[in-house]
């Protein structure tokens, strides 16, 4: 009997063994936490803890790749969304600039607009904003903004307008040296700088005085700045000197600006106008 | 009996290698067994009961150090060891060890250790089905290319075919 149980068994040892093996496997499966092998595992899971905390320090090289993709990923995004901060505060100063100029020039109505397009290289160099006839915008309504005098309104639509800016050839405009109250006429004949005409050589103006638009202007109301005297030429033939202005506006960089709903006083226009008609026709 | 003591101490070698720089090579958090290797080598070197053994143990330690729970690799281990040990062949251990028939075994038997291993795990949790056809698959791949490792060192000549 022992024999042939011994002869099964070797016969079958593998299949014992196996089985043994397989039941033992289960057995541990479904036994559940035990004392003995939650023991076993608290030490385990304190040594494997302890060379995770040691190896930790070593990437995973594939991991790595990815990480590396990823972090150069969220940098560019990061980047984009720096510079979008770093616009957005720009923006907050000069709108805070444009507040604090809106507040101190409070006795006009402003209409706030925004530069949607522009021309800087021609000789009839214009500014199309994004306020037209809906929100009150007029022909030959003046346009600046915090740092002075931008133009004024040449073409209006109902949502969009367009103004020339200093810097073309038909831009006129009366202003005065800030200093000395030396009137003049001011355009643009070219180049960086804009010129202030009829000025006599006798007349007390100094390189860096401001100019400023003056009470004989009809269209836009005194006090805006304009811009700064750049050069002075009393060698020029005439009776009037050569005077160069440099705008305070960087138009390179308007971005936002105001219309004043300043009206030019008809009644005065009619009058000025009636006595140019009779000069001429004496 | 040196000859397993041997087996025993380049097993725990190989559980250290695993448990501390395999995490380091995990390609999408597939990492390769390199137990499976060492029980398919033994099954092959020394025949069925010797793989199955070493496949119980191995995966037992596994479990201690690597799964936390408790007979699951065991288990599986066994039972790839023991399916590993039907490629035994006294007269062909290194033709099995030493080629390429090596990697052919262990692409088998690591797809039996998976598939028992997580067919367990299905019916423990609740996993993705195709999650798990991802994971068997990619560590049976990974751990088979490494099993070139071993093919390489044994084989003393250029013979791997």
């Amino acid at each position: 009997m022992l024999r042939i149980l011994s002869q099964i068994t070797q016969h079958f040892k593998e299949y014992l063994i196996f089985s043994i093996l397989v039941l033992i496997s289960l057995l541990l499966l479904f036994s559940g936490n035990s004392s003995k092998s939650y023991l076993v595992a608290r030490i385990a899971v304190e040594l494997i803890g302890f060379v995770k905390h040691i190896t930790g320090v070593f990437p995973n090289f594939y991991d790595l790749k990815d990480e590396n993709k990823e972090l150069r990923k969220t940098n560019v995004l990061l980047l984009s969304e720096l510079n979008q901060l770093r616009e957005e505060k720009l923006e907050n100063i000069r709108l805070r600039k444009l507040l604090g100029f809106k507040e101190k020039q409070n006795n006009y109505e402003f209409i706030p607009a925004d530069v949607v397009g522009k021309t800087l290289v021609s000789p009839y160099n214009y500014i199309v904003l994004n306020a037209g006839e809906n929100d009150g915008v007029e022909v030959n309504m003046p346009v600046v903004c915090e740092l002075g005098v931008v133009g004024k309104i040449m073409k209006t639509g109902k949502n969009y307008s367009i103004a020339m800016i200093l810097f073309h050839k038909d831009f006129r405009a009366s202003v005065k040296i800030q200093r000395s109250r030396v009137d003049g006429i001011l355009g643009w004949e070219g180049g960086d700088f804009l010129s202030m005409m009829n000025v006599s050589k006798t007349m007390d103006v100094e390189v860096g005085d401001v100019v400023i638009t003056s009470e004989y202007s009809t269209i836009f109301p005194a006090g805006f700045e304009v811009g700064v005297v750049a050069g002075i030429d009393n060698s020029v033939p005439g009776l009037f000197k050569a005077i160069k202005v440099k705008p305070s506006v960087d138009f390179t960089k308007l971005e936002e600006v105001f219309i004043i709903k300043y009206k030019s006083d008809f009644e005065r226009e009619e009058i000025e106008q009636a006595s140019l008609e009779n000069k001429s026709l004496k | 009996m040196m000859l397993y003591i041997r087996y025993f101490i380049i097993g725990l070698l190989l559980l250290a290698i695993q448990i501390v720089i395999v995490p380091l090579i995990a390609i999408e958090k597939i990492v390769p067994d390199l137990m499976i290797i060492f029980t398919v080598y033994v099954a092959l070197k020394r025949g069925q009961i010797p793989g199955t053994l070493a496949g119980f143990i191995s995966g037992l330690f596994m479990d201690l150090t690597i799964n936390f729970v408790l007979g699951l690799s065991a288990l599986s281990k066994t039972v790839a060891g023991f399916v590993a040990g039907y490629f035994y062949s006294e007269a062909k251990t290194s033709a099995n060890t030493e080629t390429l028939r090596f990697l052919g075994i262990v692409i088998f038997v690591s797809m039996v250790d998976n598939v028992v291993y997580f067919f367990i795990y299905i019916f423990c949790n609740s996993l993705d089905g195709a999650e798990i056809v991802k994971t068997i698959i990619g560590k049976t791949i990974y751990t088979s290319i490494l099993s070139l490792i071993p093919v390489f060192i044994t084989s003393k000549e250029t013979k791997l075919l």
